[in-house]
């Protein structure tokens, strides 16, 4: 991964939040893909967010699960780990870029403004887990649509966080519980649009998860812990990944 | 099924899913460049499973570097 050369000050709604202690993260709008690429701006992002935290800026590379990792970590077969330096995770979608930085716990930013991706029923079987994906069979199409969309980008957090992304089959993460996303959605305090964001933390030992909901300007919304299992089968030697293609 | 059937299905997909401008997508089209994030190649996955009936992961789609070689593979594990 290349260094970057650039770090241009981030607009006022674009200020660090640090609500939680030792996490920060940015999250809105960028400047259109043709301008520049999502993936050169969220590096952007990233600089000045460990710039504005008091640390050095020496690059972000990947482990070999394609998970982001400042240039200094150190090397892991697998996701960082605690005692690691800083976490950092990245996301873009649409128009929408998130950035995040943990110094301790382990953390996953996604975000997602795909308007129709979520009517899939093909996409919906292989993206939570099989008790999770009952549950929102039983919904309503207007309802399932948008709670499917919240689930998906907790999902996509926790997989990050985990540090395996998509290498590991969503469907094997334990089923988070629904009650308060569905209330999120219906009360209107989740509904932004087509716009989903989640930052999830796992704790010291894996063994679970804080996710927060985050709106279009970074703002926590909604905060859900759900267990998690940090040991699923991964396989064995990973593939270099393909420029492009989902890490 | 013929590989050029499943291409004609792959290129259908693609463009279903909004990721593309209809008409854009040919067999020498790098996958990297139909914009396939994260949840269009888990969609995809689905669909191919639906399809084609058999499992695959999302990490299966990144040993193909274009649509007509991702053909080549389905087609070779539907046989």
């Amino acid at each position: 991964m290349s260094s970057l050369t650039a770090s241009p000050p981030a607009p006022p709604d674009q200020r660090p939040r640090t609500p939680l202690e030792g996490v920060w993260w940015r999250v809105g709008l960028g400047t259109p893909a043709e301008e520049m690429s999502q993936s050169a701006q969220v590096r952007i992002r990233l600089r000045a967010l460990v710039e504005d935290t008091g640390r050095t800026w020496t690059g972000v590379r990947h482990t070999p699960w394609g998970a982001p990792v400042l240039q200094d970590a150190p090397v892991h077969d697998g996701a960082a780990r605690p005692g690691d330096p800083a976490h950092v995770s990245l996301t873009h979608s649409g128009e929408y870029l998130g950035v995040a930085l943990s110094e301790r716990r382990r953390v996953g930013l996604d975000l997602e403004c795909a308007p129709h991706a979520f009517d899939s029923p093909a996409l919906l079987r292989r993206a939570c887990p099989e008790a999770t994906h009952r549950q929102l069979l039983t919904l309503p199409p207007w309802l399932r649509h948008a709670v499917a969309r919240h689930v998906w980008t907790a999902t996509e957090a926790r997989l990050k966080a985990l540090g395996t992304g998509l290498r590991r089959d969503p469907r094997t993460l334990a089923p988070m519980p629904l009650a308060a996303v569905i209330r999120g959605v219906v009360e209107g305090d989740l509904e932004h649009g087509t716009f989903s964001c989640c930052l999830a933390l796992l704790t010291d030992d894996g063994h679970a998860a804080t996710l927060h909901y985050l709106d279009p300007h970074g703002e926590v919304l909604l905060t859900i812990n759900v267990p998690e299992a940090p040991d699923s089968p991964e396989p064995a030697t990973p593939a270099a990944p393909r420029e492009g293609l989902p890490r | 099924m013929s590989t050029t059937d499943i291409t004609t299905w792959l290129i259908a997909r693609v463009e279903a899913y909004g990721t593309v401008e209809p008409d854009t997508v040919a067999t020498t089209t790098p996958l990297s460049d139909l914009g396939l994030d994260s949840v269009f190649a888990l969609t995809l996955c689905g669909d191919i499973e639906d399809e084609y009936r058999f499992q695959i992961d999302p990490q299966w789609l990144t040993e193909f570097g274009t649509v007509d070689e991702l053909a080549h593979g389905i087609s070779a594990r539907a046989a």
